[in-house]
């Protein structure tokens, strides 16, 4: 018997109040060589020590059960992957592990590189298992299991319904509308679509449209319009928008006042001087201010027939008067709201944008036609402008639906490479090819636009409206 | 990408402990579940949670839906009900996380707020210094709700005219509210014009609003 052992059946005697006394030191000497006692000692040693043992280890599985392990959530078709380091994780105790994935999940831990990774092929929350052994365990020690949380999101193209809006609405419109227009010796398509916001809830396409060409006098009117989502009649504050601008044109090509305008152009065209070009700059902003104004009245016209408030139809507009001379086309515009409008010349790549769009501090605040402000005080004189061009490769009007997801944000639509860069997206430089062929008759044009309209933008899911003088 | 902020001002002094915490807690899954099947929420949804009570910790920074996590959350013993060091702490969120649009960045949507508490402001003068600052910062919607029989209206309604009150605190008056905080968040990426409120969808039968 060791030193050691001999020690401890004295402690444990004098433990269990059973003291060798001085006076049995022999006897004590003799009862420790019993073969019986020498067992009995190791065998409360061993199981001492195998209780620690347990101990430390259920209490080291345990810190690797309550340490909280992160995985990044996943997206259904969406590339996952995650580098699952131990240590890294502060698992340090951690020996041979698994991962026990279900299969339908689509990813699976790769020990080469010690990812999970895979493409997710099922929304939900899923309970995963890591199956490990600590560090100093033999291979052939069952694991233990720890569960780890997975979200897996859904795709958000999945998500997005389409549902049909009331067709027996009072102010319903069409969920998709498009129209083309020889417009002299150029053509001019318009394609309208419901975004997938509205399309999820059933709810209308609140842009709208407007054109016209005299083929007597030479002029053409362009004009698009988005109603407001937050008003409830707004669809048709655009539809009014549109449809007043076209016909005050009309009347003003039929009445005098348009004699005066082409005097002053004419003029202007021969003498740009700078007494000729504020004369032209003039009549503009009394004959589109007009077109305007009139607009904001027949919309207030119909909300009084209605009980309702102008803003219910609240709605921004954008629209472009076009005449093509011997010096060039002569385009002049009025913009209120959001969206855009530009002349783009593909030879020099060069943009020139008419004006700049209202917006606020935060997205989705712009002004509104039917806002009473805007025809106070002549504030409305800086959103007409007008410009003369020898040749243009499109004349482009777009709601915000457009300008949100290709141009980001107001300096963007200002950059000419981000206009040249939408030409060449129309022109099939995007992810899913689609190309409106320019060259193709104006009802393959406009079939191939309402298609291109479709593409995908997440977060951008607006009506989208788009003209294109070509 | 646009993002529309989403600001939860939760109470979690000494009251709340408990089932109340629990059915929180309960909520703000579901909520977070309900907004992942929206396809609108899952690409603009940033959510943000700051608790108050004697202290006020903001639990989750703004964090897109698509990859938050819930984080714990603890409530005290006992002690104050800290709601106006809470707001102050909103106003200094609004300003560093939500993005102002300017002519080179897109700015987010408006940010949403919802504040619930079982109790009323115990730091009463930081309360009303900071109300008016929180009014001037232009929030699409300002939905404070009291909940349960000890929750004060009158001090909720010197912060925003929409405050709703639950006659109970318990776990299904509380998930029907979170449902709705879920579907009012649904309505906030319309577009409107520069100071108008949104309108809320109406809120379940549970759910008194106060005039």
């Amino acid at each position: 018997m060791t030193k050691h052992d001999q020690s401890f059946i004295e402690s444990l005697l004098k433990l269990k109040g059973s003291a060798v006394r001085d006076n049995q030191q022999a006897l004590f000497q003799q009862f420790i060589q019993e073969e019986q006692i020498l067992k009995a000692v190791q065998v409360i040693i061993k199981t001492q020590t195998d209780i620690v043992e347990s101990w430390k280890e259920r209490s080291m599985i345990d810190d690797i059960l309550q340490k909280h392990i992160m995985l990044p959530n996943g997206r259904v078709n969406k590339a996952y992957n995650f580098t699952f380091d131990p240590v890294a994780s502060g698992l340090t105790e951690m020996g041979d592990f698994e991962w026990q994935i279900p299969a339908e999940l689509g990813i699976a831990f790769d020990e080469a590189t010690n990812t999970i990774a895979g493409t997710p092929k099922q929304q939900g929350e899923f309970i995963l298992s890591l199956l490990f052994r600590l560090k100093d365990h033999p291979a052939d020690k069952p694991f233990s299991e720890k569960k780890i949380h997975l979200v897996i999101n859904p795709d958000p193209k999945s998500l997005w319904q389409n549902l049909p809006s009331d067709q027996q609405d009072k102010y319903w419109q069409p969920d998709s509308a498009a129209v083309t227009l020889p417009f002299g010796n150029r053509k001019l398509v318009i394609a309208s679509k419901r975004g997938r916001s509205h399309a999820h809830e059933g709810k209308f396409r609140d842009d709208s449209f407007g054109c016209d060409f005299n083929t007597e006098k030479g002029w053409g009117i362009i004009a698009v319009a988005d109603g407001a989502g937050s008003a409830k009649y707004s669809r048709k504050g655009a539809d009014i928008a549109c449809k007043a601008a076209v016909n005050s044109f009309q009347e003003l090509l039929t009445g005098d006042k348009i004699a005066g305008l082409e005097d002053a152009i004419n003029t202007y065209l021969t003498d740009p001087s700078e007494d000729s070009q504020k004369k032209v700059s003039m009549q503009f902003i009394e004959q589109l201010g007009k077109l305007a104004f009139t607009a904001q009245g027949k919309i207030k016209q119909e909300a009084q027939e209605n009980g309702a408030e102008p803003k219910d139809y609240a709605t921004t507009l954008i629209f472009a008067l076009v005449k093509q001379y011997p010096a060039g086309y002569v385009i002049s515009s009025f913009w209120v709201g959001d969206g855009g409008i530009g002349i783009y010349q593909d030879a020099t790549g060069e943009a020139f944008v008419m004006g700049t769009p209202d917006s606020g501090e935060f997205a989705g605040q712009t002004r509104f036609l039917t806002m009473s402000d805007i025809f106070a005080n002549g504030a409305y004189v800086n959103r007409i402008r007008f410009k003369v061009v020898p040749d243009f490769t499109a004349l482009l009007l777009m709601t915000d639906g457009l300008t949100d997801p290709k141009f980001q944000t107001d300096a963007n639509l200002q950059k000419s490479e981000i206009w040249r860069q939408l030409w060449q997206d129309l022109n099939g430089a995007n992810e899913d090819g689609t190309k409106v062929n320019f060259a193709g008759s104006p009802e393959e044009v406009k079939e191939c636009l309402l298609s291109w309209l479709d593409f995908w933008s997440p977060g951008n899911h607006d009506d989208r409206t788009i003209a294109i003088l070509y | 990408m646009r993002r529309l902020p989403v600001y939860l001002l939760l109470d979690t002094s000494g009251s709340m402990r408990g089932e109340r915490i629990e059915a929180v807690k309960n909520g703000l899954q579901v909520l977070v579940s309900k907004l992942r099947q929206d396809p609108f929420a899952l690409e603009s949804v940033w959510i943000s949670i700051i608790t108050f009570d004697r202290e006020v910790k903001q639990i989750l920074p703004l964090t897109a839906l698509e990859t938050l996590q819930l984080p714990e959350i603890i409530t005290p013993e006992s002690g104050p009900t800290n709601m106006g060091a809470a707001l102050e702490m909103l106003c200094t969120k609004l300003d560093t996380e939500v993005v102002k649009g300017n002519d080179t960045q897109k700015g987010d949507w408006r940010p949403l707020l919802f504040l619930m508490t079982d109790g009323k402001p115990s730091d009463l003068a930081v309360f009303r210094e900071v109300v008016p600052k929180i009014k001037g910062k232009n929030l699409a919607a300002l939905v404070a709700c009291a909940a349960g029989a000890e929750a004060q209206d009158s001090f909720l309604k010197e912060l925003t005219d929409t405050v709703v009150h639950l006659d109970t605190a318990d776990s299904s008056t509380l998930m029907s509210f979170f449902k709705w905080v879920s579907a009012s968040i649904g309505t906030g990426n319309k577009s409107v014009g520069t100071t108008e409120e949104i309108q809320l969808p109406p809120p379940p039968a549970e759910v008194h609003v106060i005039i």
